[in-house]
């Protein structure tokens, strides 16, 4: 499964269809770090770490 | 405002503008097109009325050379009348005294200021019967005169009595001095008269001497020579003179009620007027008129056969001038004349009826146009609105109900799903954020 596929389940799951958008317009090599971005700042280290695990 | 109402508003002036815009481009191009084919159609109904004209004046000169030419068939083949050779062979044996005799007979003899007069009656003549023929031909065409010599130039048969006997080159005449009758060389000179000696001189034995004015008659004439041949030997004989009435020949090709026209007229190399349709026939020959100052004559000057012209006419009017130069000896030329208001009128009621014509076009275009922009602007305000309903105004709507609830405390709170991706999708982004962080806070 691609990074963008992971990352764009992972964004509808913890915010929603608008956010998980957001991730077509991410190329596959920063849209970990984009999305990472979003979750440590809103969601917290402990979501962080859960969508880190996902996308390695 | 509501960003709807907004975005209606903007749409419908820019629909307005546009229309307004389109609609006064297309009466401005109808107004073009109207000019342009009015002026074009004036200017091309202005050159077909003037090949007309030209057609005209080609027609009748290519009439008149060609009936010029069955004249002079006519006048070759009276050469070839028995008769005619009949009195040239018997006089070609006779002695110079014994045809004067029979051209002027000493028993009624008259003389003009001492000089004998020919007596012009036929039966005196080596051949009454030729001259009767000739009386007989000047009474059936348009020949006034015709008179035939021998081979030496003497008058032998004639239609009425001629003024000399002699056209040769001794020119016998035979005066009263001292109350007898003596013979004299009159004035000689070499080949006898001019128009005797070209016919002698010339390959064909024809010739054609040009059109002179005869005052007396107040008309015109060509004299036409040609040789008489024996059938048989083809020794030259004498010649024969026919004077012809050109006068009223050409009179008969300018009618100018025949081609609805306001005048015909032939004139010669020189301007002079030889005939004219019009009704005062004082201009004919007359020295103080002349078409050489009108615009048409300079092109006949360098050599145009035929062609039309926008000219002055003879009473200074505007006119439209066909012309065409006959190949004839005389090279006259046919000119006919149209006044322009007569050849403007009908173009001017043709161009009302076209520009008629183009502006009910250009109305009934701008109808359609109109109507066009309506339909065109009601489908665009009604997509318009949809979709800045349902893109732009209901999302926000939503997510502000959604911003009132979080702002109670009410994180519980549905957001619009959009399939477009915009703006509105980057709000709704934010506000996702905003509010999982929300919950996210409230779980710890």
């Amino acid at each position: 499964m691609a990074k963008k596929d992971i990352c764009k389940q992972f964004m509808t799951e913890k915010f929603g269809p608008s956010t998980a958008a957001l991730v077509d317009d991410m190329t596959e090599d920063n849209c970990v770090e984009e999305c990472g971005k979003k979750i440590k700042t809103f969601l917290g280290d402990a979501a962080y770490q859960e969508f880190t695990k996902k996308v390695q | 405002m509501k960003i709807k109402y907004l975005i209606f508003v903007i749409i419908l002036t820019v629909l307005i503008v546009n229309s307004a815009a389109l609609i006064m481009f297309t009466n401005s191009n109808i107004a073009k097109i109207s000019d342009v084919t009015t002026q074009s159609s004036s200017d091309e109904l202005e050159n077909i009325a003037g090949s007309n004209i030209e057609d005209i004046a080609i027609g009748i000169r290519d009439s008149v050379d060609d009936q010029m030419g069955n004249q002079y068939d006519m006048v070759k083949s009276w050469v070839q009348a028995p008769v005619l050779i009949d009195a040239a062979i018997t006089a070609s044996g006779m002695s110079k005294e014994d045809l004067y005799e029979d051209w002027s007979a000493s028993a009624t003899r008259v003389y003009d200021e001492g000089e004998a007069t020919g007596d012009g009656n036929p039966d005196n003549d080596v051949s009454p019967e030729a001259s009767r023929f000739l009386m007989r031909l000047v009474a059936q065409t348009p020949y006034p005169e015709l008179f035939i010599t021998d081979s030496r130039g003497y008058a032998i048969a004639a239609s009425a009595a001629t003024g000399d006997f002699d056209q040769g080159p001794d020119d016998w005449r035979v005066f009263l001095e001292n109350g007898a009758p003596v013979y004299k060389k009159h004035g000689p000179s070499p080949g006898g008269e001019g128009w005797y000696k070209a016919a002698n001189e010339a390959a064909d034995g024809f010739f054609v001497e040009p059109v002179e004015f005869d005052e007396s008659s107040r008309t015109w004439g060509i004299a036409i020579m040609k040789q008489i041949r024996n059938p048989t030997t083809n020794a030259y004989l004498g010649q024969i003179k026919a004077q012809f009435d050109y006068g009223t020949f050409i009179k008969g090709f300018v009618d100018a009620n025949k081609y609805n026209v306001a005048e015909i007229l032939v004139v010669d190399q020189d301007g002079t007027l030889v005939a004219t349709s019009a009704v005062d026939q004082s201009a004919v020959n007359n020295d103080a008129i002349t078409v050489s100052n009108m615009g048409f004559f300079s092109e006949v000057r360098r050599g145009k056969t035929n062609g039309y012209s926008f000219d002055r006419d003879l009473q200074g009017d505007q006119a439209l001038v066909g012309y065409a130069v006959s190949g004839d000896v005389n090279k006259h030329v046919v000119v006919v004349v149209k006044k322009l208001s007569d050849v403007k009128q009908p173009i001017y009621a043709f161009i009302t009826g076209i520009r008629s014509n183009i502006n009910d076009i250009g109305s009934s275009l701008i109808q359609n146009v109109m109507l066009i922009a309506l339909l065109l602007g009601i489908v665009t305000l009604l997509v318009a609105y949809y979709v800045s309903t349902q893109q732009i105004s209901a999302p926000i709507e939503e997510l502000t109900v959604a911003a009132r609830k979080v702002g109670r405390g009410e994180f519980d709170v549905s957001l619009p799903m959009l399939k477009a991706k915009n703006e509105v999708t980057e709000l709704t982004s934010a506000m996702e954020l905003v509010l999982a962080g929300f919950k996210s806070m409230k779980k710890k």
